[in-house]
């Protein structure tokens, strides 16, 4: 069997000899925050016990980076079954950390690129081990043997079901209740919520993203209006500048602009290349049909499908990012939006009002299991933008720009209630969780 | 690549064994020698940082000389040694060698740093300090009762059916011992753990005691008391090898369990328990740390927490006894510590031992006849380090002139007038023992010193012919010049021994002699031949009842009083002392200091996680964020030790210079203080 990390949570002190291990054997004594020791329970909750993890990049079978990333800068060894990232590839859109569980891919904000575990690839080739397993001082991490599904029935808090097929076999404590201690009054104490890691993902950040996945739906809609209304359609100028526009402040928020051709090169596996792709013949093909005097018949037909293909490729980026919960359709995805946003432009009132009901669902479903995250007001601007864009008085202009604010609230919702599962995440929520129990 | 075997000089418990790769020049990977049992897993993360701490940028190269403006300058040694030996001259002309204070810390251990003495015999004597800041009653309180410090190898821990960790939290302060006791509870031992917080070492354990701080003698006397209601004595054993039972027994019975419990805040069937295990759960081995005898009680609670081992029978075995210090590689030396630092029975003429360590600032400032003039400091951080760090500061400042020998511009070199760079345990060879493993190791040159950067040894040699020492008499004292010659110096101190240089070239020497099982001979080297619980000595040494006794320490927590919470100053992982933390990757872990609070002390003062706290009493105080600890006894406030003043947490501003009961340790941890909103 290849090689695998094997951490014993009992033997773990979390000393974190194993961080300056890395930094010695790759980056001449400096961090080079690949690997991390996590604390559960570092307030010393009196119901729970404390305990660490040590976890870097655990070179998976099924590497969900591998797949995701749309360069094709990541490729695995097969000598040692290490996956391996080439920063030269790398154009620095940190797609990559949001589909690992692991949380291992890094954003090097110095380099502009990704930089993660190599497994010391060169050194266990060489018959060695990596830097890590062979300065743990306790023996806590080892080097061992893959073990497949080890991990499926793990209970260790921050650990969960991949189904990547780790290269991480976790020996879980001997006891799971906290040491007995002759401390009296401490029963029933309150939780004391482990405090959440720093966000990854969220509007804040992600803005550019926000605006191309709202605008593209829209001109989708918009294009596809042109096909119903002609006279309600866009010109080919009033369409491309904004798309073209979108496409451009996405691009010069990645780590290394220069390398944005990079994109289209992993359509195999990586939606994100689809997305790319899709977004750049949509608006190619609308802008054709659009300009052309007389264009061929199937052309329009033809560019409206690839544009609903753009917002499934849209959908499909964030389908594979790594979730903490199961994931559910969420109101403003890219093609309910797009169909929506349709039905009130070419005033379809049998698309928008199913879809104006599904949206109105899935808004107070969040609300309800605590997952709103616009405030108060901005979650009633929304639901009355939902209302207004189907309601009958209005004429269509004003519909059309209520269903556009709603949709942009909507979208930055969709941002700030997706954030990527990571251990450091899942293990403050097992704390907050069980704690509370 | 060459690698050579090396080990590391800090003072800790582990001293491990190490093999470093050198590239260049510079030192590029640090790892374990499998051949050292007691660490054969390879250093801690401080061992690992000597990467960055080797070449960082913060490391001093050059002499720095104060300028009139008070700011540092770099020198040529020339000028640096030039305005030392002015000063010196003058200072021994004008009051006397005895007015220049010579003081040595623990940071690197060593054969060559006896050379530092040596050369201030030379010079004419200085005046230098007894006592230590770190385990004096600890190795007091042993050698009253065992005779010597001495302990079972390391690893026959995992032979003990009890482990009591009293005070020690090996997870962060001895990591590679860890092992040992999960070796042990795999083979079915009980691990109870006493200590007012729930450590590291504690979430392993299957028993926390979280007692009030200073009153481990209470508990120890309470143990006892049970063990001898309970009829868990070793009869036949006490008879045999013991002196003082009957004594003790009468001790111990005014210490019933209901009583302890009040005096130990915990609760009496606790007492009962843990009584019950050490009476029965056998071989037991107790293990003390450093922190619990650092209270002016503390060392005779170590001779009644010593009596629980004796009364039992469970020394001199496999898997049992007290393993507090192993000094069986302390053979370089006539007598081995606490004797070793302890003022000579007939006065030095030329070096005068007047200082106590636990009281530097106080005894410093008081010192006449001559008064102290001019300091050289060297492997210390006092400033910080020793308790009251006001006073140290203000004797320090009081002096005329200051020279501090040190890798780092550190709180203490920050006072000096002139800073001269010091060597790393890579740029000269020497020969470390241990306190807790049994190798004597070879301290291999490994890399050369950075071109403006001298050993201590050269230091002395430039500097005594400046002061027109001969060179005949420098040459007889100080090893050198060159390594070759200190292999040379340090092959002949091996030599009596039967080991080389080759020989630890390849690897850590077990000591000649060594007892893998310490006292397997019942021979205890007390005055009595007997393990000695009572000890004559105690009375006419310390003034201390002849048997392990109980008093509260001298200063405690109010909880009506102004100060009515404990500060403990626990190690942590990061650091030794005040070393390590100024490396970027120590930074990254713990990049500043805070105080822990249970959150019913922190809720009852308005105080919440992350809040601006003030840590206070009459001698100091100390801003800082505060931290919610559920582990940790209500009462107590905790801050952790080696913080600089420069990091805004040094917490000897609040910690009193005092003796301890025994030994002429310092008595840190009698220390109350208040936490208010800031």
């Amino acid at each position: 069997m290849p090689a695998a990390f094997v951490f014993a949570v009992d033997k773990c002190t979390g000393c974190e000899a194993c961080r300056v291990a890395c930094g010695n054997a790759n980056a001449g004594g400096r961090d080079t925050g690949w690997r991390q020791v996590l604390t559960f329970n570092p307030a010393r909750h009196p119901a729970l016990p404390s305990q660490h993890l040590s976890l870097a990049c655990q070179h998976c079978d099924t590497p969900a980076c591998l797949r995701a990333c749309p360069t094709r800068a990541y490729r695995r060894d097969a000598a040692t079954g290490a996956v391996l990232l080439d920063p030269s590839r790398c154009m620095g859109c940190r797609y990559c950390s949001w589909v690992c569980p692991f949380d291992a891919p890094r954003f090097d904000e110095q380099a502009g690129v990704m930089s993660k575990c190599t497994f010391c690839s060169e050194r266990l080739a060489a018959g060695g081990q990596p830097a890590c397993t062979q300065a743990c001082p306790t023996g806590a991490l080892s080097l061992g043997e893959r073990a497949p599904d080890t991990l499926e029935a793990m209970t260790t808090p921050g650990l969960a079901p991949t189904g990547l097929g780790p290269a991480l076999v976790v020996l879980p404590a001997r006891r799971v209740k906290p040491v007995e201690t002759t401390l009296a009054g401490q029963a029933g104490t309150a939780p004391v919520p482990q405090p959440l890691p720093a966000r990854k993902m969220g509007f804040g950040r992600e803005w550019p993203l926000t605006l191309l996945t709202t605008v593209l739906p829209a001109l989708v809609a918009w294009f596809g209006t042109g096909l119903l209304r002609p006279e309600r359609g866009p010109s080919a100028l009033e369409l491309l500048l904004p798309g073209l526009g979108a496409l451009l402040l996405s691009a010069l928020h990645l780590g290394r602009p220069a390398r944005a051709w990079r994109a289209f090169l992993n359509l195999g596996t990586s939606w994100l290349s689809r997305e790319a792709l899709l977004a750049t013949a949509f608006l190619g093909f609308a802008g054709l049909s659009l300009a052309w005097p007389s264009p061929p018949r199937l052309l329009a037909p033809f560019t409206l499908a690839v544009g609903f293909g753009l917002c499934v490729a849209i959908d499909g980026v964030y389908w594979t990012v790594a979730r903490l919960e199961p994931r559910r359709a969420h109101g403003a995805e890219a093609v309910p939006t797009a169909a929506f946003l349709l039905g009130v432009m070419a005033g379809q009132p049998w698309l928008t009002i199913p879809l104006a009901a599904f949206k109105a669902a899935r808004f107070v479903a969040r609300w309800e299991r605590g997952r709103h995250v616009l405030p108060p007001r901005g979650g009633s601007v929304r639901l009355l933008c939902l209302v207004g864009s189907v309601a009958p008085g209005l004429q269509w202009p004003t519909q059309v720009l209520l269903a556009l604010i709603g949709e942009g609230l909507d979208r930055v919702a969709f941002y700030e209630n997706l954030e990527p599962s990571t251990p450091a995440r899942r293990m403050a929520e097992d704390a907050r969780r069980l704690s509370a129990a | 690549m060459p690698q050579l075997v090396t080990a590391c000089p800090r003072n800790c418990y582990s001293t491990c064994s190490l093999l470093v790769t050198v590239e260049g020049g510079r030192l590029v990977a640090v790892e374990g020698l499998a051949s050292n049992r007691a660490t054969p897993e390879g250093p801690c993360l401080k061992g690992l940082a000597y990467v960055e701490r080797t070449h960082s940028p913060q490391r001093l190269t050059r002499p720095l000389a104060r300028r009139a403006d008070g700011s540092f300058a770099p020198v040529a040694w020339d000028e640096a040694l030039g305005r030392i030996a002015d000063e010196l001259q003058a200072a021994r002309a004008e009051q006397g060698p005895q007015s220049v204070l010579y003081y040595s810390g623990s940071g690197t251990k060593g054969l060559l740093n006896a050379c530092g003495l040596a050369f201030w015999r030379l010079f004419g004597g200085c005046t230098t300090t007894y006592g230590d800041l770190c385990w004096p009653a600890g190795l007091e309180a042993t050698r009253l009762t065992l005779g010597d410090n001495v302990h079972n190898a390391p690893w026959d821990l995992e032979n003990a059916r009890l482990i009591v960790l009293w005070g020690k939290n090996p997870a962060e302060t001895n990591v590679h011992q860890m092992p040992h006791v999960l070796r042990a509870q795999e083979r079915g031992a009980t691990v109870v753990v006493i200590d007012p917080r729930r450590t590291e070492t504690a979430e392993r354990a299957d028993l926390l005691v979280q007692l009030r701080p200073g009153s481990d003698g209470a508990l120890a006397l309470g143990l006892g008391h049970v063990l001898v209601r309970d009829g868990l004595v070793d009869r036949e054993f006490v008879a045999a090898h013991v002196k003082g039972f009957d004594g003790w027994a009468e001790r111990v019975a005014e210490f019933a369990p209901q009583r302890v419990a009040e005096l130990c805040g915990v609760p009496a069937a606790a007492v009962e328990r843990l009584a019950g295990l050490i009476g029965r759960e056998h071989p037991c081995t107790i293990v003390p740390g450093f922190g619990l005898q650092r209270f002016t009680n503390s060392g005779q609670a170590l001779r009644a927490m010593l009596a629980l081992l004796a009364v039992t029978g469970q020394l001199g075995k496999p898997g049992a006894g007290w393993m507090y210090a192993n000094l069986q590689t302390q053979v370089f030396s006539p007598v081995r510590d606490p004797l070793d630092f302890y003022p000579p029975e007939t006065p030095d003429p030329q070096v005068r031992v007047a200082i106590s360590t636990a009281r530097l600032g106080r005894d410093m400032l008081a010192t006449s006849g001559p008064p102290l003039r001019v300091a050289w400091v060297e492997r210390g951080n006092p400033i910080p380090q020793n308790p009251e760090t006001g006073k140290v500061l203000e004797a320090f400042r009081r002096l005329r002139f200051r020279v501090v020998v040190d890798e780092l511009l550190t709180d203490t070199a920050r006072e000096a007038d002139v800073v001269l760079p010091a060597k790393s345990f890579l740029e000269q060879s020497d020969v470390i023992g241990a306190y807790w493993h049994p190798y004597v190791q070879l301290r291999q040159k490994a890399l050369d010193p950075p071109p403006e950067v001298r050993p201590e040894t050269e230091i002395y040699r430039a500097l005594g012919r400046r002061l027109g020492i001969d060179e005949g008499a420098l040459a007889a004292a100080l090893p050198g010049p060159g390594d070759e010659a200190v292999q040379a110096w340090l092959a002949e101190r091996l030599q009596p021994l039967g080991l080389s240089l080759d020989r630890l070239r390849e690897g850590p020497a077990l000591v000649p002699g060594h007892q893998e099982v310490a006292f397997a001979d019942r021979r205890f080297p007390t005055p009595s031949g007997r393990i000695e619980l009572w000890s004559d000595e105690a009375r006419a040494r310390w003034g201390q009842d002849e048997l392990p006794s109980w008093r509260e320490p001298e200063e405690r927590p109010d909880p009506a009083g102004p100060h009515p919470l404990h500060l403990l100053t626990p190690n942590t992982k990061n650091r030794i002392h005040s070393q390590f933390g100024n490396l970027d990757v120590i930074r990254r872990m713990a990049p500043a200091p805070f105080v822990a609070l249970h959150p019913a002390d922190a809720r009852a003062r308005g105080l919440g996680e992350g809040d601006a706290a003030r840590v206070f009493n009459a001698r100091g105080d100390l801003r800082l964020p505060v931290r919610l600890d559920w582990g940790l006894r209500p009462g107590c406030a905790c801050i952790t030790n080696g913080w600089w003043l420069s990091e805004g947490g040094a917490v000897n501003l609040l910690s009193q210079g005092r003796e301890t009961d025994l030994g002429f340790g310092a008595a840190f941890h009698d220390n109350a203080v208040q936490v208010e909103r800031a």
